[in-house]
């Protein structure tokens, strides 16, 4: 598989807490994600993997370390050039989806669409042909009307409307029963397997955790089990 | 960039919310171009129908007082003007015509005018709607909107509500007029009243024709010694230096002359006074209003900061979140602006038409450049507090707003 590989390094993240002063959310993370690879940041509740994703996606700005992509260090980078990295390099789900419920689910696959252009004309067919593949229902309903993993593939419609090559999932299984969660883990190691995406999902669902290539395990922002590679994990999950 | 497939989905989802906050700033602006509008309308309507009494000669008094006399004929209790006085008055050379007009009567709640044939002519635009103007002693014309018809007889009532005998204590009411006319809309209470010969006026008071013994013609030449006092004569001088000249000649000790836009003027200095206090205080309520609106309206978009949150984990720049929070609060403010100005019209024309219904003068409200600067204004000033919210917004912490 070629194309760029997502390489973080030393990450270290610290907040303020009133009453306990200065505290580490990531301690020296490191992992490299490549392309065609699904890594998940496993951990329980409060351990720091949604933050480390959120590092690695830009949204956070870690205080030492670097997340290279290609050439440029995300971490050197201003909010708002995070901001376009990730809108021209990076689809995101969500555990709840977040989905505009007064949109239909095809308006909701263009959101991004809205950000940099004016129409969105030309990507209706890409946002029509993303839901088909996902097996969305599509039409011109509200989204809320769908099942919850529906929603959730509409979700994953909506972070491949640019064809990104990364794809961040927070706990994308998390608010679903065990049939659609299932059919969500199957999407996501299809968009690693077969269309070459780095896929970097912070989760605790072990069916998630058994079809990645990588778990990285994190226990108080601190990476325990670095990079296990899982053997024939397309295989299982096929 | 397009925010506005954000702002209409933030329309959807707030849609009573957003309607209410709508509907308060458009009540609020609608107040504010009402007062405008009407008193321009009162301006207008009140400027229009003096247009016509050029130089009003009158007993010395209270000029308020024999403007809405004779003008508006608002009954009140104003000093006659010596004969002496009217008689030098039809002696002018720079007059083109000098009518007396008299009150004291009505028909069914409508006023009763006398005065000479001329002036209703004058008054009717050089010609009539309908028949002719009087030539008689017994004869009357109508204003344009009497309910009466042309070739009715009528009989009129001493005073302004019911006629009593005692009220016509030494009058001769009973005498009868026959109509013959009907006179083009003047815009005044003019249109309502019944238009009679002076002589008729004067006869039905005891006081006399005017003329001398078995003269029946009416109007000017009058016997001198033969004339009453009258409230008020209008003047139509030849000139403009003769309007001048006239107006500075009968300001004496026994009579005041004067061109009716003068009282106005007053009167509009004192109205513009208060509108300026009413406008200052509407458009500081409006203010308020838009005020407390964006302060409900942040309180309600921060229920949607996970929202802008999602928007920005899927690559929205900041710039985006603004636009789409100052559009969305924006669109609300210019829709309740606008709203208010259609609000604020149909308001005025519904309080001008009772207005005209209650005075006869005729106003007609109409919007502006000043309601549309007063709009204009608010629009600018709520496009400005807009930024507020979305600055609020847009400056919250992504991540909080993700993990809730």
């Amino acid at each position: 598989m070629t194309g760029q590989t997502l390489a973080a390094s030393g990450l270290v993240l610290t907040y303020s807490e009133a009453g306990r002063g200065r505290m580490t959310a990531v301690n020296g993370a490191a992992l490299d994600a490549r392309p065609g690879s699904m890594t998940a940041l496993a951990g329980p509740s409060g351990s720091g993997k949604s933050t480390l994703l959120y590092l690695l996606s830009g949204l956070l700005r870690p205080d030492a370390g670097s997340i290279r992509w290609n050439d440029t260090d995300l971490a050197n980078l201003s909010e708002a050039r995070r901001d376009a990295w990730r809108r021209e390099n990076a689809g995101f789900v969500f555990q709840n989806f977040h989905l505009i419920e007064e949109m239909s689910p095809e308006d909701n696959v263009l959101v991004g669409g809205w950000f940099a252009q004016w129409s969105v004309r030309g990507l209706r067919r890409r946002a029509g042909e993303l839901l088909e593949q996902l097996e969305v229902p599509r039409e011109r309903t509200k989204v809320a009307l769908l099942s919850r993993g529906e929603q959730q593939r509409v979700a994953i419609a909506r972070a491949l409307l640019f064809d990104p090559p990364v794809i961040f999932a927070d706990e994308p299984t998390a608010s679903l029963d065990v049939a659609a969660g299932g059919n969500v883990v199957s999407v996501l190691r299809r968009l690693a397997g077969e269309a070459g995406k780095t896929v970097i999902c912070a989760s605790h669902d072990v069916d998630l955790l058994d079809v990645c290539d990588h778990v990285v395990r994190i226990e108080h922002g601190k990476i325990v089990a670095p990079q296990v590679v899982q053997k024939a994990a397309a295989e299982r999950v096929s | 960039m397009n925010p506005l497939p954000l702002v209409a989905a933030m329309l959807a989802r707030n849609r009573l919310t957003s309607l209410l906050f709508v509907a308060l700033i458009a009540l609020a602006v609608g107040l504010g171009i009402a007062i405008s509008a009407q008193e321009r309308a009162l301006r207008q309507g009140s400027a229009r129908a003096a247009d016509r009494f050029d130089l009003v000669v009158a007993a010395p008094g209270s000029l308020t007082d024999v403007l809405f006399s004779v003008v508006y004929l608002r009954p009140s209790a104003v000093e006659l003007l010596p004969p002496t006085v009217f008689t030098k008055l039809l002696g002018e050379p720079k007059a083109e015509f000098v009518a007396p007009v008299g009150f004291g009567d009505s028909l069914d709640g409508d006023p009763v005018v006398g005065t000479t044939a001329t002036f209703a002519q004058h008054l009717s635009g050089g010609s009539l709607a309908e028949g002719r103007v009087f030539e008689r002693f017994d004869e009357a014309v109508l204003g344009a909107l009497s309910s009466h018809k042309v070739g009715d007889d009528l009989q009129v009532s001493h005073g302004h509500g019911e006629a009593s005998p005692e009220a016509d204590a030494g009058g001769l009411h009973g005498q009868k007029l026959h109509v013959v006319g009907r006179l083009k809309p003047t815009g005044t209470p003019w249109d309502r009243a019944v238009v009679t010969p002076i002589e008729f006026n004067w006869y039905v008071h005891g006081l006399g024709t005017g003329h001398a013994e078995g003269d029946a013609h009416i109007g000017p030449p009058f016997a001198a010694d033969k004339l009453p006092g009258v409230p008020a004569v209008i003047v139509k001088p030849g000139t403009v230096p003769a309007a001048y000249g006239l107006r500075n000649a009968y300001r004496t000790t026994g009579s005041t002359a004067f061109f009716p836009a003068e009282v106005l003027v007053e009167l509009y200095a004192l109205m513009g006074d208060v509108g300026r206090i009413m406008g200052a205080l509407t458009l500081a309520t409006q203010v308020l209003v838009v005020a407390a609106i964006l302060a409900g309206m942040l309180a309600l978009l921060d229920l949607q900061r996970q929202r802008f949150a999602v928007l920005r984990a899927l690559g929205a720049s900041r710039l985006f979140i603004f636009l789409t929070v100052w559009s969305y609060v924006t669109l609300l403010i210019a829709a309740g602006a606008l709203g208010g100005l259609l609000l604020g019209w149909g308001v005025a024309g519904i309080i001008s038409h009772f207005l005209t219904q209650a005075s006869g003068v005729a106003m007609r409200a109409t919007v502006g450049g000043a309601e549309f600067r007063l709009v204009g204004a608010l629009l600018f000033v709520g496009a400005l507090l807009a930024a507020v919210p979305a600055i609020l917004i847009y400056r919250r912490p992504v991540i909080d707003a993700l993990r809730q």
